[in-house]
C-alpha cells in the first residue's frame, strides 16, 4: 500500500477496531466499525473546526452585500458638467459588446457643440453578462459599470433599463 | 504599345494612360485619396507616390503617364516612409472623431492609417477648426474633416458641369465650400458623400442612421428611371438606408441622381396597401366567368416575370392587355454624358420585348367603353401614378375591377378585388432598361403587412384557372419565359437581353 495515501493509516487504525472489538459481534458488524468509524470521527472534527472560525455567508438581506472596488454590477450613464449624457451614440460599446444587449438609436445633438446624442439607449439586464467590455470601448467614458450588485423585477420589461433609468445610476 | 514593368513584371499598355489606372486595372494595389477612376487626376494628395526608373525622386502615380520601357516599383522602405510621411501631414488637422463620423467603417483615411500610418503624432500644436454646415439640401460638410483632395469638387465640374463647390481658403485652413448663394444642387448632388475619402461630406438621409459595419450590403438595380442604374443598397434592420452607384461602364458609370436615391422613401410610407380584399381564388372565379370580357392593364414598371405572368393571364382567359407609363420632366444629361430619363418606368423597352412597340391603354379602355369588355385588372407598381382620366372612368364603368398596387389610391378604394402589391424593394425580378440591358431586382426585405409580389398572386390565379401546374419563384417564370438563362447568367451587372419563349401557353381556362 502506497506510504503517502492517508487512507493507509486508515486502514491500519480500522485493522486495530477490529482486533480489539469486544466478542460476540458478527462479522458484519465489526467490519462496519472499521469502514466507518474513523472517517465519522474526522468529520466531526471538522465541524467542531469550524464551529469556531468566523462565517463566511451574510444573513441577506437585513445584512447587505458590500462587492469589493471594481465590481461589475449594473450600468450607469454618466453626465457631463451641465447634466447632459456623456455618450455621443457612437455604437462602440454595442460593438463590444458579446452579449448584443446594447441598443442605440442616435439623432443629432440639440446642442451646438456637440454632433450625436442618443436618441434611445437601452441594456437588456438579462441579456447582459457583466463583463465589463463596453466600459472599456467607450471613448467617452460615458458608461460605466457600478457596485450596484441587487436588481429586483417582476416582469421582463422592467429588466430593460432605457436611458432615464441608466443616467439615474 | 509601351511596354512597362510593374515591379519586376512586364505589362503592355495603351499610350498616354496614367500610371495609377493602369496599376489598379492589373491589381497592383497603390493607396492614393485624391484620384478616382470616373475623375481626372489632379495630384495632390501625394499618397500614390511610386518609384520610376527615369526620375530620381519619387513620383505620383497617377499624374505619370506611362511611356515606352518605364519601370515601376511600388513598394520599398523609401516609398513606405513617404507614405508615412504623407499620412502623418493629413493627419495633423484632421479630428479623430471616428466615433461620431458617419464614414467610419467604409473611410478611406481610416483605412489608409491603419495600414500606413506613423504611429504616433509629432504635432503638438492646436488644430484648425474649420466650419459644420449645410452644403445644399441634401449634402452637409464637416469642414474639420475635409482633407482638400478636391474630388468633389473635380465632380461638380467636370462630370455634372454645374460647378458649385471650389476650395476656399489657403493651406491648412483650406476646405471645399460653396458661394453663398449657390447651394450644392444639382440632380447629382449625392455622388460627392460617395467619392469623399473622409467623412467630410456626408447624406443628410442618412445622417446618423447606421453604423455602416452593423449593415448589410445587396446588389441591386435602380427603378426610378429607364436607364435601370446599378445600386448597392445598404440594409439595416430590415429597412433599406440608402442606395449608393455600383459601377457599370456600360449602364451608369460611377454615378446615380438623387430622385433615384430617396425612391427609398415611399416605401415605408404610410399610404402603402397592407391588407387584401379578396384574394388570387376570387380574380380566378370572376375572370373564368368573365373569360372573353376581360382586360388587364398594367405598368411598365412590372418586371419581366410579371408581364410574362399577365401575358400568360391574358391569353387564358382571352383578354386585352393595356400598359400604364409614366414621363416625367425632360431629358438631364450632365457634362459627362449622365443621362436622367423622362421615363420614369423601369421596365418599358421589356415590355415592348414582349407586347410589341404598342404600349397604351386605349385598346382596353375603348372596349370597355364600348362595352366588350366588363372586367378590368390593374396591376400597378409605380408609385403616385396620376392616374389618367380615361383608365379612371373606365375602372367607374366595369362591372368588376381588382387592383393590384404599392400605394392607396382611389382605384384602390372602389376596387371589388385589392390585392397589395410587393414594391421593386420587396422581390426579386428581372427589368429590361432602355439599352435593352437584362438586369436584375434582389428582394431587399419584407413586403408591408399582406403585400404579395404579383409575379407570386398572378401565378396562384392561373393555378386556379388550370393554365399552369403550381407557383414558382420569380426565377422559375424567368427561365420558363427565356429557357437556357437564368439569373445566374444574367448576374450582378446584367447582360443583353436573350430571345424570349415563343409558346406562350394557349387558352388553357377549364370552362
Amino acid at each position: 500500500m502506497d506510504a503517502h495515501n492517508p487512507h493507509a493509516d486508515a486502514h491500519k487504525d480500522a485493522h486495530a477496531l477490529v482486533a480489539h472489538a469486544p466478542p460476540g459481534l458478527s462479522w458484519l458488524a465489526r467490519a462496519s466499525i472499521a469502514a466507518y468509524l474513523p472517517s465519522i470521527a474526522a468529520g466531526m472534527a471538522k465541524t467542531l473546526e469550524w464551529m469556531f472560525r468566523p462565517a463566511v455567508t451574510l444573513r441577506y438581506p437585513e445584512q447587505q452585500y458590500k462587492p469589493r472596488k471594481g465590481y461589475r454590477g449594473e450600468h450607469r450613464l454618466k453626465k457631463d458638467e451641465q447634466g447632459r449624457p456623456k455618450c455621443v451614440a457612437c455604437f462602440m460599446c454595442a460593438t463590444a459588446c458579446p452579449a448584443e444587449c446594447i441598443t442605440i438609436v442616435a439623432e443629432p445633438a440639440p446642442w451646438p457643440d456637440r454632433d450625436k446624442v442618443p436618441a434611445k439607449f437601452e441594456i437588456d439586464m438579462l441579456k447582459c453578462i457583466y463583463c465589463g467590455m463596453c466600459e472599456e470601448a467607450c471613448p467617452c467614458d460615458a458608461i460605466e459599470l457600478t457596485e450596484t450588485f441587487t436588481q429586483i423585477a417582476t416582469t421582463r420589461k422592467e429588466k430593460i433599463y432605457d436611458k432615464e433609468r441608466l443616467l439615474k445610476n | 504599345m509601351p511596354k512597362i514593368k510593374v515591379d519586376g513584371q512586364e505589362l503592355e499598355v495603351a499610350p498616354g494612360r496614367k500610371l495609377l489606372d493602369v496599376l489598379e486595372e492589373h491589381g497592383t494595389h497603390v493607396p492614393h485619396f485624391c484620384w478616382h477612376p470616373g475623375l481626372k487626376p489632379h495630384g495632390n494628395c501625394r499618397m500614390c507616390l511610386v518609384k520610376v526608373n527615369n526620375s530620381r525622386k519619387l513620383e505620383v502615380s497617377c499624374m505619370y503617364p506611362c511611356t515606352d520601357n518605364l519601370e515601376v516599383t511600388t513598394k520599398g522602405p523609401e516609398i513606405e516612409a513617404a507614405r508615412k510621411t504623407v499620412m502623418e501631414f493629413l493627419l495633423i488637422n484632421h479630428p479623430l472623431d471616428c466615433p461620431i463620423c458617419d464614414k467610419a467603417g467604409e473611410c478611406m483615411l481610416q483605412d489608409h492609417t491603419y495600414k500606413y500610418r506613423h504611429g504616433l503624432s509629432r504635432f503638438h500644436e492646436d488644430k484648425v477648426i474649420k466650419e459644420t454646415k449645410d452644403l445644399g439640401p441634401t449634402v452637409r460638410i464637416w469642414g474639420n474633416r475635409c482633407i482638400s483632395c478636391t474630388r468633389c469638387i473635380r465632380f461638380t465640374d467636370d462630370v455634372v458641369g454645374t460647378g458649385e463647390l471650389s476650395l476656399v481658403n489657403r493651406g491648412d485652413h483650406g476646405m471645399a465650400d460653396v458661394h453663398p448663394d449657390v447651394p450644392l444642387d444639382n440632380p447629382m448632388s449625392l455622388n460627392v458623400v460617395d467619392i469623399c475619402p473622409v467623412g467630410a461630406l456626408i447624406d443628410k438621409s442618412f445622417l446618423f442612421q447606421a453604423r455602416v459595419w452593423f449593415t448589410e450590403r445587396i446588389e441591386t438595380t435602380c427603378t426610378s428611371c429607364s436607364r435601370g442604374c446599378n445600386v448597392t443598397a445598404t440594409m439595416h434592420k430590415g429597412e433599406v438606408k440608402r442606395l449608393q452607384p455600383r459601377r457599370n461602364d456600360d449602364v451608369n458609370g460611377f454615378w446615380m441622381c438623387d430622385a433615384g436615391r430617396l425612391d427609398i422613401e415611399w416605401l415605408k410610407s404610410p399610404a402603402r396597401l397592407r391588407t387584401a380584399r379578396g384574394g388570387a381564388k376570387d380574380v380566378a372565379d370572376q375572370l373564368r366567368s368573365a373569360a372573353g370580357r376581360v382586360g388587364i392593364i398594367l405598368s411598365t414598371s412590372a418586371t419581366l416575370e410579371e408581364m410574362f405572368l399577365a401575358k400568360q393571364l391574358a391569353t387564358a382567359v382571352n383578354g386585352r392587355i393595356g400598359f400604364v407609363s409614366l414621363d416625367q420632366g425632360t431629358r438631364w444629361v450632365s457634362k459627362s454624358g449622365f443621362a436622367i430619363e423622362t421615363d420614369k418606368t423601369a421596365n418599358r423597352r421589356g415590355a415592348a420585348t414582349l407586347f410589341g412597340k404598342n404600349l397604351g391603354f386605349e385598346d382596353v379602355t375603348a372596349g370597355i367603353h364600348s362595352g366588350d369588355l366588363t372586367h378590368l385588372v390593374v396591376i400597378n407598381a409605380i408609385p403616385n401614378l396620376a392616374w389618367p382620366e380615361d383608365i379612371r372612368d373606365a375602372t367607374k364603368k366595369v362591372s368588376w375591377l381588382a387592383v393590384a398596387d404599392v400605394l392607396e389610391s382611389d382605384l384602390s378604394t372602389r376596387a371589388a378585388v385589392v390585392i397589395p402589391s410587393a414594391a421593386w424593394a420587396e422581390k426579386d425580378g428581372t427589368i429590361v432598361n432602355r439599352d435593352g440591358r437584362v438586369q436584375r431586382l434582389r428582394r431587399l426585405h419584407d413586403a408591408p403587412g399582406a403585400a404579395v409580389s404579383d409575379a407570386s398572386w398572378l401565378q396562384e390565379v392561373l393555378v386556379h384557372l388550370g393554365a399552369r401546374k403550381t407557383v414558382v419563384s420569380a426565377e422559375g417564370v424567368f427561365r420558363e419565359a427565356f429557357p437556357g438563362m437564368d439569373y445566374g447568367k444574367v448576374g450582378n451587372m446584367g447582360s443583353a437581353l436573350p430571345a424570349i419563349a415563343t409558346d406562350v401557353p394557349a387558352n388553357t381556362v377549364q370552362k
